[in-house]
């Protein structure tokens, strides 16, 4: 248990979440998951997290403005973002995530990303 | 020799008619002529006043006779206007003049000549004159004169039409402001005796209407050649004020050329009279709201009447308006060339900005295929995820194995379609460069196996066996290829043939995907790499547009050959890669 490293994965798209979940866990970690950014910072508070998997665009507050107040709060805390939107990229708001992970059905370069930075 | 009636026999030859009165006022001889036209016989006559003649209710008649004598106290009055009344009652226009023949004896000798017809042809003058002016008001309903062209034949006949102002001949100069000269413009007027003989022989067969004068002027208009030839090359410095022309021009007044002006030794008085071959002529200068715009120069250099002051009026009044109405034309014409300007403009404008709006449209679209690219990603990662994640732990034996490998195939080609679109690529990604066109051909048939299965479709396929590589994504031939292949069996519909051929041809793969099926109108051939052209129900028009972007971008070419009801033959051609040269990653 200890040695398991914790992801809070953040997605409003259900089957995304519940995919990530299964993929993250099959690579031996321990999962939590968040359906918005309120949730999210909710299991931050009470929660050590290693790293946290953060879509952008959802309902509510969206990614970026979860990234500040998570970055602000958690300096230390690695976001990866995961999204399907590649031009946020370029957006400086993004820069404070470790790392911008265009969506795809291939998982390698996520889990890669993810290795790297825990 | 009886010297006396030497004299009165032979005085009919001098003069039209005569009278002669004695101490009394009583006439006591007079013409044969005044008996033969104005219906006299000698019992009216003779033995009677001079003032019989004058018509009985003209007010002041009587006292005229006397007025006339005191007049002549030194001797003559001459070429006085009159009117007298003939015997049937006619009254007539006389021009008389008196002398006094012995002051001892009182004897009076009274000469006179009809002038009632110059009369009636100055008043028919001068009412042509204000209907002229009238008419000429009318130069500011331009919509008659479409040019300053036929401005200047409009001043140049008038002042020449038998109907107008009479002159034998005309000549306009101009000033030129940005040359600083005064330059010959036009002439009108017979160039000689025998042309002005054709012409004035015309005055009553002449049409009426100015604008009929000018269309007569305009056929005219060569004979004219001889007199505008006077004026080629004419152009007098503005500075030159010693110039009889400009002299005029600057002093805005008419100057009368005849033996008694007083400058006629002047050279350009000299030039002038020579270069029209005249005596007699006036400038009139042309003035525009207090600005000298040029001369009218009129002679009447054929007929050799004088020039009177009454004609000067008329034609100075006349310069009056016809300097307006050129000045306006003028004005007119240069407002015409702005309002053309302003026209192209505006024209230019409203290209670009169709332009713009085109561009517009395209960066909406655009737009608009990047948002739903975005959105399909989502959808498309989460397909693959999953079908991913069931592929890698199915076992080979599996019966859907396939059916899972070919759906994580197909959804990896479609996400890279998306990063094409988006004009993004995985930067992680391994891309090779080197594609083998046989492989990406199987790859397409066997996915689309069950609908050529489904169209009852033969498929024939000759791939050369060694067929070189080419410089190509993978899944950009595949996209080619795919797409082809589909329109080719969505035009068979039904039993067709589809035929697909690669070989290499000096140093290139060709592949030619042929169906027996629709064909395209030739009218829309040219259309159909257009975006959103399409034919199909559903289709959104961008299949061939994304086929031609991707060979072109991998220095292919498409060739597109079809014929109507016979089917579409579809020709891609890339280049070979050189040997040698190192694969792309």
């Amino acid at each position: 248990m200890a040695d398991k490293k914790r992801l809070l994965i953040i997605d409003d798209d259900k089957n995304m979440r519940e995919l990530l979940e299964l993929e993250f866990k099959d690579q031996d970690y321990d999962v939590i998951t968040a359906e918005n950014a309120f949730e999210g910072l909710q299991v931050l508070k009470n929660e050590s997290v290693d790293l946290v998997v953060l879509d952008i665009k959802m309902p509510g507050m969206d990614g970026i403005e979860a990234l500040e107040k998570i970055v602000s709060i958690y300096r230390e805390l690695p976001v990866v973002i995961h999204s399907a939107y590649s031009h946020f990229k370029e957006n400086y708001l993004t820069w404070s995530a470790v790392a911008y992970v265009i969506k795809s059905g291939k998982f390698d370069e996520l889990f890669e990303t993810v290795k790297t930075h825990i | 020799m009886n010297y006396q009636e030497l004299i009165v026999n032979n005085l009919d030859r001098i003069l039209d008619f005569w009278l002669l009165l004695d101490d009394k006022g009583k006439i006591i001889y007079c013409s044969q002529l005044i008996y033969r036209e104005l219906g006299y016989c000698e019992a009216d006559i003779i033995d009677q006043p001079f003032q019989m003649f004058f018509p009985a209710n003209d007010p002041g008649s009587a006292d005229y006779f006397y007025q006339l004598l005191f007049d002549s106290y030194s001797g003559s009055v001459v070429n006085q206007k009159t009117r007298i009344k003939l015997k049937n009652g006619v009254i007539i226009d006389i021009e008389l003049s008196l002398y006094q023949l012995d002051t001892e004896h009182n004897y009076i000798l009274i000469a006179f000549n009809n002038i009632t017809e110059v009369v009636e042809i100055r008043k028919k003058v001068k009412s042509k004159i204000e209907s002229l002016y009238k008419e000429l008001n009318l130069f500011d309903n331009r919509t008659i004169y479409e040019s300053i062209q036929d401005f200047i034949d409009t001043i140049l006949v008038s002042i020449t039409a038998g109907q107008g102002l009479r002159f034998n001949r005309g000549f306009l100069f101009l000033v030129d402001e940005d040359e600083g000269v005064l330059r010959g413009i036009q002439a009108i007027g017979p160039g000689s005796g025998e042309e002005a003989g054709m012409i004035y022989s015309d005055f009553d067969s002449a049409p009426k209407t100015l604008s009929e004068m000018i269309e007569h002027y305009k056929l005219m208009i060569d004979t004219d050649s001889a007199v505008n030839t006077i004026l080629t090359d004419v152009q007098i410095n503005m500075s030159d004020y010693q110039n009889v022309l400009i002299k005029a021009l600057s002093s805005q007044k008419y100057i009368l050329i005849s033996d008694e002006y007083p400058l006629i030794n002047e050279p350009s008085v000299i030039w002038l009279r020579e270069m029209l071959q005249v005596h007699e002529c006036a400038v009139i200068p042309l003035l525009w709201h207090g600005r000298s715009t040029g001369v009218i120069v009129v002679d009447n250099q054929v007929t050799r009447s004088q020039i009177t002051t009454h004609d000067i009026k008329g034609i100075t009044r006349y310069a009056e308006s016809a300097t307006n109405a050129l000045e306006s034309a003028k004005l007119m014409n240069s407002l015409d060339m702005s309002i053309n300007q302003i026209k192209q403009a505006n024209l230019k404008i409203r290209e670009s900005q169709e332009i713009l709006v085109q561009k517009e449209k395209l960066a909406v679209m655009g737009e608009m295929v990047a948002h739903m690219a975005h959105e399909v990603r989502g959808p498309l990662a989460t397909i693959g995820g999953y079908a991913s994640r069931v592929y890698k732990q199915m076992d080979e034996s599996d019966r859907h194995y396939d059916s899972i490998s070919r759906i994580v195939e197909v959804v990896g080609t479609l996400e890279l379609v998306v990063n094409d679109i988006l004009d993004e690529s995985m930067p992680e990604e391994e891309v090779t460069m080197g594609c083998d066109c046989s492989k990406a051909i199987n790859k397409v048939l066997n996915i689309l196996e069950e609908e050529i299965h489904l169209r009852k479709v033969s498929v024939s396929m000759n791939i050369q066996g060694d067929l070189p590589d080419i410089n190509i994504k993978d899944h950009h031939l595949f996209e080619i290829i795919s797409n082809l292949v589909r329109n080719a069996l969505e035009a068979i519909d039904n039993d067709g043939l589809l035929l697909v051929l690669a070989s290499s041809i000096d140093n290139h793969v060709v592949i030619t995907i042929q169906d027996t099926g629709a064909g395209i109108q030739s009218d829309v051939e040219g259309k159909i790499f257009s975006p959103f052209f399409t034919t199909k129900r559903e289709g959104t028009g961008l299949g061939l547009v994304v086929v031609k972007k991707l060979v072109e971008e991998n220095g292919g070419t498409i060739q597109v050959r079809s014929v109507l009801d016979k089917g579409t033959t579809f020709i891609i051609s890339f280049p070979v890669e050189p040997d040698g040269v190192e694969n792309g990653g």
